[in-house]
């Protein structure tokens, strides 16, 4: 009695853990959930993938600063890693703070000291400013103070450049504040005497040139010298007019023109350097013509959201990967659902760039070709996820994310996965032929949809097959043709086309080699048949001609002609 | 009843006979059909070669006119051209296309075009006082296509053979084998219609406006026809729901 108790006990127990597990299974939908990370497949279809980055660290106002709350006012508008510090603007304080590896407030700079110019007057002059920026600037406009700053850059040495962007000025500082130099009133002939100096994200090239993206400004990069000289212009983004609308402009009246939105270039959003001097320029608004053309997966340099410019603003950056580097090849429907490229960074030593899409909430890490290695992030409140993300920055295994919705900079940091695929695309780029088929496996292990990895060891193979002479075989007892048909299997795999075609050269080939008597005897055969059967032929229609229906004969009676029999071609 | 009986029988014994002998005189009839079919589809090797002739035979020679046969051919055409897109070597071949195929679409791609040809311009060559019937058009236009089907099957076991740095030779195919079978569309039709060139020109783009026109309004009665459907059908669900009340 007691036994069959507990029996039933037990069973009715398994029963409802069956139950509650069925159905508290089926409430936990991975809507909105951080860790279900994808990646794309070759058909540029998502599928899922392993997690890229985790989160490790999450810092919010209260840990720079204790005496603040979680509610603070805090809006951390750009970042800047170098020199083992973490610089954060606040945008919104008028502050930087600077953090320690640790993640630990270092130091704050929240005031300027040192021989400091006055401000430019053309803002304090006009006396109606005050609806806008003026209001700000009367409490606030003060030389020895930030005054909503956007943008910031520190270079090896650790000088603090900082765009002063409402003071209308750039401000080169250390980390205690004391002001090296100070960068305004730029004298610029082209855009005339009047035109306001609003500088926003900025960096300083290996020529100690100043590449400056200014509010308001659609001419492209403002290039100042370190002198504080205008310099030039450059890589303007290019104007796309269709040619319904280049007609329709010529037939518009004045009025109508006036009514037109007037047709102008999109600013920049951002911008990164490498350490060999190129410029990445970002765009977040995009036009109408470009947001068709990305949508369509277009590589078109045209309406790319990022460039690589170099020193004469031509567009370098390879587009090799299945599309332009605009983050999400699949975007949510709807109407303004087109990737909003806030940020970018640049890996030097590899050429590895993460963008940072704000739309999103996501970055895309992309390789030197332009393919897309792997992604992270998410909109939403929990850790890893963002609301309105806007600059990122990168060290190494680490990924640091400011995000002005939540009021956090979040750190990220890669997982193995991550280390496998960026270890086996150096080898890979080292030309470590035999180590790199190893790590590519690695990484197929993880994720294989990762077409990537497919192209990789195809390569690798190939370069394997090439090194190989004649009949010599490699330490595993493979031929070159062995490789090769390895590669090619690699090459399908991942939709290589290219090198495929390479591969399937060299293995036909080698059977073009094995049976050309064969071939060539058979053509022989063919073509001696040919004659021998067009002379019996020839021998055999002049025993009897055929009546044949011609156009020059047209008089000639049909119906007797149907008539006969056995008359039939 | 007997009679009845007797009566109903004899009609299922004579329906059965009937249906017997029918057979019997249909099937030699079928053979001699399909036989006479094959023969004449091999004309059009003749034709390949001297089109002139051969169209104007094709047309007027009761011993070599067989509409069947260029059903026949065009049907190989529709047939080739899906082989073609799915039997592709790797390096010519679209893979996603290849997994998403509408088999009966690809085959109407191949043929309604021609059908549409052949209609548009019997509408056309009647008002311009050309000689072809209808059905004359279609054969010819029917036969023309033969070169798109040689050069589908010779582009099938190229594709298998070259390389991509070799890929001009087999788009060199593949529009030689178009170029060749539009210019024998249009061969056929003025030969036919006893047309000059010229006015054989005029014919065609025209007859290129009437497709589009015959396509535009078939697409418009299929909407409507669509739409009245809809509603008889809604009627239909209404009374049922009323009958169910």
């Amino acid at each position: 009695m007691k036994q069959s108790f507990i029996k039933t006990l037990a069973v009715s127990a398994l029963a409802l853990s069956l139950i509650l597990g069925t159905v508290l299974s089926s409430f936990a939908l991975p809507i909105n959930n951080v860790n279900d990370s994808y990646f794309y497949d070759v058909n540029g279809n998502d599928a899922s993938a392993p997690l890229a980055f985790t989160v490790e660290r999450v810092i919010n106002i209260v840990d720079i600063d204790p005496t603040k709350t979680l509610t603070s006012a805090f809006t951390p508008s750009d970042i800047c890693y170098a020199n083992g510090y973490l610089y954060i603007l606040d945008s919104l304080n008028n502050r930087v703070y600077i953090l320690d590896e640790q993640y630990q407030p270092v130091k704050t700079i929240s005031g300027l000291i040192g021989d400091i110019p006055d401000l430019p007057k053309t803002q304090a002059d006009i006396p109606e400013g005050e609806e806008g920026s003026g209001s700000a600037g009367n409490t606030q406009s003060n030389k020895y103070s930030l005054n909503k700053p956007k943008g910031i850059y520190v270079t090896a040495d650790g000088s603090i450049y900082i765009s002063d962007t409402s003071n209308q000025r750039i401000v080169v500082c250390n980390m205690d504040g004391i002001v090296s130099r100070v960068y305004q009133e730029i004298k610029c002939s082209v855009l005339g005497p009047k035109y306001t100096f609003n500088p926003t994200r900025l960096v300083i090239d290996n020529t100690g040139d100043l590449q400056v993206i200014c509010e308001g400004i659609n001419r492209g990069i403002m290039q100042i010298t370190s002198d504080g000289e205008f310099r030039a212009f450059f890589g303007a983004p290019d104007v796309v007019i269709s040619l319904w609308e280049r007609v329709w402009r010529n037939f518009a009246t004045e009025e109508q023109l006036a009514q037109m939105i007037a047709v102008t270039p999109t600013e920049y959003s951002s911008l990164a350097v490498d350490s060999r001097g190129f410029i990445y320029p970002t765009i977040a608004a995009l036009d109408e013509a470009a947001v068709q053309a990305l949508k369509n997966l277009s590589i078109s340099a045209t309406y790319a959201p990022v460039k690589k410019l170099s020193a004469d603003g031509t567009d370098m950056l390879r587009r090799k990967g299945l599309s332009s580097p605009m983050g999400d090849l699949n975007w949510a429907p709807g109407k303004d659902t087109y990737p909003t490229i806030v940020d970018i960074a640049v890996d030097n030593e590899s050429g590895r760039y993460t963008i940072l899409d704000s739309r999103t909430g996501r970055f895309f890490t992309y390789d030197a070709d332009g393919n897309m290695l792997y992604l992270c992030g998410g909109l939403g409140m929990a850790q890893g996820a963002f609301q309105t993300a806007s600059a990122l920055d990168i060290n190494g295994d680490y990924v640091y994310v400011a995000d002005t919705g939540s009021k956090t900079v979040t750190v990220l940091r890669a997982t193995d996965y991550v280390h496998a695929i960026n270890e086996a695309a150096e080898a890979t780029s080292n030309g470590l032929w035999t180590e790199s088929i190893g790590l590519w496996e690695e990484v197929l292990s993880y994720n294989s949809n990762m077409y990537i990895a497919n192209i990789g060891l195809g390569k690798a193979e190939m370069r394997l097959a090439m090194a190989l002479i004649d009949d010599q075989t490699d330490e595993n007892g493979l031929n070159a043709l062995d490789h090769y048909a390895k590669a090619i299997v690699y090459f399908d795999r991942a939709s290589e086309k290219t090198n495929y075609s390479v591969a399937f050269t060299a293995l036909r080939t080698n059977e073009l080699e094995k049976y050309f008597g064969l071939i060539f005897g058979a053509i022989g055969v063919l073509i001696v048949g040919y004659f021998v059967l067009s002379i019996v032929r020839k021998q055999q229609k002049k025993k009897k001609m055929k009546p044949v229906f011609r156009p020059s004969d047209r008089e000639a009676p049909v119906i007797n002609r149907a008539k006969k029999k056995g008359d039939e071609e | 009843m007997e009679k009845a009986e007797k009566k109903s029988g004899v009609t299922f014994a004579k329906i059965l006979a009937d249906l017997g002998n029918g057979l019997k005189g249909f099937l030699p009839k079928l053979w001699q059909g399909t036989k006479t079919t094959v023969k004449r589809m091999g004309y059009v090797f003749y034709i390949l070669f001297h089109p002139f002739d051969g169209f104007f035979d094709l047309k007027n020679d009761p011993k070599r006119r067989s509409v069947s046969a260029g059903v026949v051919w065009l049907v190989l055409f529709a047939l080739s051209s899906l082989l073609r897109y799915q039997t592709m070597g790797y390096l010519f071949a679209d893979r996603a296309g290849q997994l998403n195929l509408n088999i009966p679409v690809h085959l109407m791609t191949a043929v309604l075009p021609i059908i549409l040809w052949s209609i548009s311009n019997w509408c056309f060559s009647s008002l311009m006082d050309g000689d072809g019937k209808l059905s004359d058009v279609f054969m010819a236009s029917c036969f023309a296509t033969v070169p798109m089907t040689i050069c589908n099957l010779i582009q099938i076991p190229l594709s298998h053979f070259l390389s991509s740095t070799e890929a001009s030779t087999f788009t060199f195919i593949g529009s030689l084998g178009v170029v060749w079978a539009y210019g024998y569309i249009f061969l056929g039709m003025i030969i036919i219609h006893q047309y000059s060139v010229a006015k054989g020109i005029g014919t065609a783009v025209l007859t290129i406006v009437g497709m589009a026109v015959i396509a535009f309004v078939a697409i418009l009665v299929f909407f409507l026809l669509q739409q009245v459907s809809g509603f008889f059908m809604e009627i239909g669900t209404e009374i049922i729901f009323r009958l169910n009340e």
